[in-house]
């Protein structure tokens, strides 16, 4: 390898990658940082480019963060593997998340596991064979323990499950 | 100690740990204190050159008042404050932490590359249980290839973060990161595209595991098989403090040995992994021998240094040179600057990478210490590749970086830094000398001095530039002091003479100081013991030539000493190695031992004199070179060769007077430089500097090895008319070197980069910048 290569110039190769929108998004959240803490956006970033890009990020689209907001690609990496709201596969047209965190658990979060699981013929993590529902690998509690046991499909609670429940809401997506 | 509370400074604190009243600076944390007295506190992720990260909990201590136990690491004293470290609340908070991290790390020490020098190891015989309460399965995490340096095993991580915050805050490259989250958080690289930094064997020191380790050590010993012994790095001229570990009489590792005054607690690859080149035996010389009727005859040392001797005496005094390399002793300068005095030759030289002899000698500058240079405020690199010339004092140009310091270059390409530069200002090798020019220019207009004479003339036929000329106005505006770092780009450079006057004109205008960065491990003693001359001379046809410690590779003009040793009746190899681009043109070969194999002193850049001792047994006949000069120097009977140990000549050596304090250059005249076609740039490559690291496989595996290519810029492709990975020559008055041709957007138009140092530009002279590129005529 040839090390007389600047990375102030290495070419940015995978800013092409990015929406319109999804700059914009990515400058919204740069202004609110000093330059200095410019890593500080890179959350509204992942969460720009996971809505443009059907719900997952791949690598290319960390690549492409990470010359945008010019920090190390790394850093983009750690973001998007830490958090579960961010998907670094391809994901189901609907995420459904089933908080499996203390008070969800002594509630029966296992069983909704299960019923979900055998219900969807997949396992979780995995995402039905016709694209309409990935079951997240797992969820942290997200303070609705007065609803537990629950779940989050798309963002929104369901909370106090039972099997008719579940039934009915999976029914309901598209 | 004890300290009485009522005399406590401002900036201090009075704290008691373990019954035991101390001192502590305001604001640190109670780690820092407790190290001051040597009171054991265990821990993982602390380390005292990185930031602190308090994520392994292992340090916990017991402060009065506090309802639970605190991290020593992150806990900042407070006065008055009652610490106990070996309470059973401390103790209790240490052990837990430690079945935590023993949770998930396997417990398999025998087959463990760290085992017996593992801090986990360590702790865990103090803090751990005897048997694990943990009965359900472990986790394991894949391993991916950092590269040839360092080896690792994910599983055994313990999440400290060292190697993490190491690749972010003294190397910049940011290479490793934690992946995931909770008990499924694992270190990696973020597209699996290995190590590449010039620092990257450090994380093996700093993991406190076995997850990281030194790959070609791997499984090679174990820690309480080895011997330490304190040595000094050879590769560049900072002298880096170094343990080789030996067994047997091998060196089988380096690690870095402290000294806050040079490398701190680091150490390049370059020194940690040079020593590989030891071992390698293909062209290691082990007997003296000498060249009859074209044959290649094994001799003894007597018989060899009598045909020497004999040659020496038959020969006209100043038609025997000597060209040394730059990483031998003082000692073995010394004694053959004494052969040479007695022989009455002063044809010897030491500066083998230097093509520009215009002005006489001059003691080189260094006017800033090492560690000041992380100090400075504006720093101005000149023909200077810091990063791989000496890594080290790259890492000091970092912190001043990071301390808010600007950084300016001038040079030859965009060479990846890892810290920002202001302006990186680049042409081919005469266009940024001019450009330097213009900063000389601008400085002059604003303040209405003018140098004298010939540089006078010059500056007056260069151009203004307009970001070039801000920065003028900021240097001479701003109430810092700026250092100048003249580099080895400059120092190789075939007008190093002006380059020098120029930055020398132009430091006391804007109070500046300057260093030069010097090449080798020891020049500075080479030229404390007067091994140079005014003039090159190479341009003499000598009868007898004598290469000391030194290869072809080495010299910036390679294709000129070819052929002054081929045109010479005699020339006699001192070396460890030779290879065949060598012993094809010598008649006699000496084996002499290189430094790890002997003992002697070195000068480093910055005037600091450090003693090496034996680390490494040297193979077969192999003789220390001072040994072997004192035997000359009796056989010659000449006068003072009567030493019975090296320690008698250190002796000498530590006498020297220091050289007089370097005035300016006078340039007589600046050669009117045209070069025609492309401009060569001969670029030393990090580990295409000596022997040792030429032939060290795991560097030459490793990512910042050169090739054999030439590069250039892609907007000249069409006019060259070949494609990139053609395989070309590159004709250089006649000679010619085949090289892949390869193109690089940090190349200048018009510029061609060649990787000088090996053997495929054995045939190219640094000095000659006029280069074509046309069809390979093999
Ligand atoms: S690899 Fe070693 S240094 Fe890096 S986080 Fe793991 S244990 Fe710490
Ligand atoms: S534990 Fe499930 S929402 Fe809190
Ligand atoms: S050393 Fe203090 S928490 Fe790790």
């Amino acid at each position: 390898m040839f090390q007389i290569v600047n990375p102030q110039n290495t070419e940015k190769t995978h800013l092409d990658l990015l929406t319109d929108e999804t700059k914009a998004t990515i400058d919204y959240w740069l202004k609110k940082y000093p330059h200095e803490q410019r890593r500080s956006a890179v959350l509204g970033a992942l969460h720009a480019v996971q809505d443009q890009n059907g719900g997952w990020i791949s690598t290319e689209l960390m690549a492409a963060v990470s010359e945008y907001i010019d920090i190390p690609l790394v850093w983009v990496r750690e973001a998007a593997e830490f958090y579960s709201m961010f998907h670094t596969q391809p994901v189901g047209r609907h995420k459904i998340s089933i908080c499996t965190n203390i008070s969800c658990m002594l509630r029966g979060a296992d069983k909704v596991v299960k019923y979900a699981e055998d219900k969807l013929n997949i396992k979780l993590g995995q995402t039905t064979e016709d694209g309409r529902i990935t079951l997240v690998m797992e969820e942290e509690c997200v303070a609705a323990c007065t609803g537990a046991p629950m779940m989050i499909i798309d963002g929104h609670y369901h909370e106090n499950l039972t099997e008719e429940t579940i039934d009915e809401i999976l029914g309901g997506l598209e | 100690m004890t300290e009485t509370s009522n005399q406590v400074p401002e900036d201090k604190v009075s704290i008691e740990i373990d019954g035991q009243t101390v001192l502590a600076d305001k604001g640190s944390m109670i780690i820092h204190a407790t190290d001051a007295h040597g009171i054991n506190v265990p821990r993982f992720c602390y380390h005292k050159k990185l930031s602190i990260a308090a994520n392994c909990r292992m340090c916990m201590v017991d402060v009065e008042k506090a309802p639970k136990p605190l991290p020593a690491c992150a806990t900042p004293v407070v006065d008055g404050m009652k610490i106990y470290t070996r309470s059973k609340r401390a103790t209790s908070g240490q052990k837990n932490a430690m079945e935590f991290l023993l949770i998930n790390h396997p417990l398999d020490c025998p087959i463990c590359d760290q085992g017996g020098e593992c801090e986990l190891q360590d702790v865990a015989m103090g803090y751990g249980r005897d048997v694990s309460r943990f009965v359900e399965g472990k986790r394991s995490v894949a391993d991916e290839d950092l590269g040839s340096l360092v080896a690792s095993d994910m599983t055994r991580c313990i999440h400290c973060t060292r190697c993490v915050r190491f690749l972010n805050e003294i190397a910049g490259t940011d290479e490793l990161g934690g992946i995931g989250r909770g008990d499924r958080t694992y270190i990696a690289t973020a597209i699996g595209q290995g190590l590449d930094s010039e620092m990257s064997g450090n994380i093996i020191d700093l993991c406190p595991v076995g997850a990281l380790t030194n790959k070609p050590f791997r499984f090679k010993a174990r820690a309480w098989e080895l011997m330490a012994t304190a040595g000094l790095s050879m590769h560049d001229a900072l002298g880096s403090n170094i343990y080789y570990h030996t067994r047997h009489g091998k060196i089988l590792r380096a690690v870095p040995r402290e000294n806050e005054s040079i490398n701190e607690a680091w150490l390049s690859d370059r020194d940690r992994y040079g020593i590989h080149g030891l071992n390698n035996d293909q062209d290691r010389v082990t007997q003296p021998m000498v060249k009859q009727s074209g044959q290649w005859n094994v001799i003894t040392w007597e018989q060899a240094l009598t045909i020497l001797a004999d040659k020496l005496k038959d020969t006209a005094a100043e038609e025997v040179a000597l060209y040394t390399g730059q990483h031998t002793t003082s000692e073995e300068y010394f004694l053959l600057k004494k052969l040479f005095d007695q022989l009455g030759s002063d044809q010897h030289e030491h500066r083998l990478s230097t093509v520009d002899f215009s002005a006489s000698f001059q003691a080189p500058r260094t006017e800033v210490s090492l560690a000041d240079v992380a100090e400075q405020k504006q720093i101005i690199m000149v023909g200077c590749y810091a990063r791989h010339e000496q890594p080290i004092l790259n890492h000091k140009i970092r912190q001043a970086w990071l301390n808010g310091a600007e950084v300016n270059a001038f040079g030859p390409c965009h060479f990846e830094q890892n810290f920002d530069l202001k302006l990186d200002i680049t042409g081919h090798q005469m266009d940024w000398v001019k450009k330097l020019g213009s900063l000389a220019l601008s400085l002059a207009e604003i303040s209405g001095r003018k140098p004298d004479g010939a540089l006078g003339d010059w500056l007056q036929q260069q151009s203004a530039d307009e970001d070039i000329n801000s920065l003028a106005k900021s240097l001479l505006k701003n109430d810092h002091k700026t250092l100048f770092i003249l580099g080895q780009i400059s120092a190789r450079h075939p007008q190093a003479q002006l380059i020098k006057a120029l930055v020398e004109w132009m430091a006391p205008l804007v109070d500046a100081s300057i260093n030069q960065v010097l090449d080798g491990a020891n020049s500075m003693g080479a030229a404390l013991n007067g091994l140079y001359n005014d003039q090159d001379i190479k341009r003499n046809d000598h009868a007898v030539n004598l290469i000391y410690q030194a290869e072809i590779q080495d010299f910036a003009e390679p294709a000129k000493i070819k052929e002054c040793l081929v045109n010479s009746e005699m020339t006699v190899v001192f070396n460890a190695f030779c290879d065949e681009a060598l012993k094809s043109r010598a008649d006699l070969i000496l084996p002499i031992a290189l430094l790890p194999e002997t003992s002697g002193s070195l000068i480093n850049n910055y005037g600091q004199r450090q003693d090496a001792l034996v680390a490494h047994k040297a193979p077969g006949d192999t003789k220390p070179g001072w040994r072997v000069l004192r035997v000359l120097g009796n056989i010659l009977g000449f006068d003072g060769f009567e030493y019975e140990d090296v320690h008698e000549v250190m002796q000498e050596t530590e006498q020297l007077k220091s050289l007089p304090t370097p005035v300016p250059v006078a340039i007589k005249e600046i050669d009117a430089y045209k070069a025609k076609g492309l401009v060569l740039y001969a670029h030393h490559g990090i580990y295409d500097g000596d022997a040792l690291v030429r032939r060290s496989r795991p560097l030459q595996e490793s990512k910042l090895a050169t090739a054999d290519t030439v590069y250039v810029n892609p907007g000249d492709l069409l006019s060259i008319g070949f494609e990139a990975g053609d395989l070309v020559s590159v004709e250089q008055n006649g000679r010619y070197a085949e090289l892949t041709l390869a193109t690089d957007e940090a190349v200048p138009t018009g510029s061609a980069v060649i990787n000088m140092g090996r053997l495929s530009t054995l045939n190219i002279n640094a000095g000659e910048l006029s280069v074509s590129i046309i069809g390979a005529q093999s």
